[in-house]
């Protein structure tokens, strides 16, 4: 059966953890390797290389934007820089999650033995 | 600033600079907060710069232009040439001494000349004396006045013939060694 084309591709996880972390809100980067780390429950620690190279491809590719508005200006580093989800990026996630409901709910069906966390 | 995060600014330089260029101040800003909170030792902040900086620079190559790749893989071409040849003149003279060894054991050997079970032994204790002694001659706490005394080319080809001498003496012992157990063992089956 001929590939559909129209599948969402896989997203590297680096990008997905950053799109997943960016759903809360706008972010500046320390917030969202925390963010990250909180989703992933302390497994993945982003350092600031890894971090800048997702968010540099994701910008490229439209996936986030750097917004200049501050939550609170009294009380942030002016030299911060944050980001947002475009509407591309929002689509991307979900894309993204439903790709991996649909990967886990196909292998489970399969693989009882996998069960449910 | 501390001594940690200057070695982190230098770790920095290993990124393209176009990127340096962008993303090196909030790259800071993170290292700082994090060794703020503690949330992530230096090691693991080192180890992310060594290992996302290939990918950046693999990156950077990619979105340059066909001659900007042909220049640079030239460069890099050139440094791994450059870098080839320095290891092989190593490995090149090691050959050579080995190779020389070799004869010396096989002029020993037509000519029926029997080597005492220990004479690997003494060649490389040998070489390993005349290497410490040169290294002595010429490493030791002699007066400046003394090391003045002595002719430069003199000094230079006294230490070559010294240290080249040790080499070929420990080389030559521990081959004549290998052939020595090699041939204790095919006596032995």
């Amino acid at each position: 059966m001929p590939a559909n084309r129209k599948q969402p591709q896989p997203l590297p996880p680096a990008v997905f953890h950053l799109l997943l972390a960016l759903r809360d809100g706008e972010q500046h980067g320390y917030a969202l390797m925390q963010r990250v780390g909180e989703l992933t429950d302390g497994a993945v620690r982003m350092g600031p290389g890894t971090l800048y190279g997702a968010i540099k491809r994701m910008l490229a590719d439209g996936l986030i934007e750097e917004t200049a508005e501050r939550p609170d200006p009294a009380l942030d580093d002016q030299r911060r820089r944050y980001y947002r989800l475009t509407a591309t990026g929002e689509r991307a996630c979900t894309g993204e999650v439903q790709r991996l409901e649909t990967l886990l709910r196909n292998a489970r069906r399969t693989s009882p033995k996998l069960g449910h966390a | 600033m501390m001594a940690a995060e200057r070695v982190y600014r230098a770790l920095l330089l290993l990124y393209p600079r176009r990127f340096r260029r962008e993303y090196r101040e909030p790259m800071l800003q993170l290292y700082r907060d994090a060794r703020r909170d503690s949330t992530t030792s230096w090691p693991r902040l080192a180890g992310d710069v060594v290992v996302s900086a290939p990918f950046q620079h693999k990156e950077a190559f990619r979105a340059m232009s066909t001659q900007g790749k042909l220049f640079t893989a030239s460069i890099i071409i050139g440094v791994a040439i450059v870098a080839f040849m320095a290891i092989g003149g190593a490995l090149f003279a090691l050959a050579l001494m080995l190779l020389l060894a070799w004869i010396v054991a096989r002029l020993l050997r037509e000519r029926d000349v029997q080597l005492s079970p220990r004479f690997w032994w003494k060649l490389t204790v040998g070489g390993v004396g005349v290497f410490a002694a040169g290294f002595l001659i010429f490493a030791g706490p002699w007066p400046q006045s003394w090391r003045d005394a002595v002719p430069g080319e003199l000094g230079w080809w006294s230490g070559m013939f010294i240290f080249s001498t040790a080499i070929v003496l420990i080389v030559a012992g521990l081959l004549s060694g290998v052939v020595q157990l090699a041939a204790r063992r095919r006596l032995s089956h």
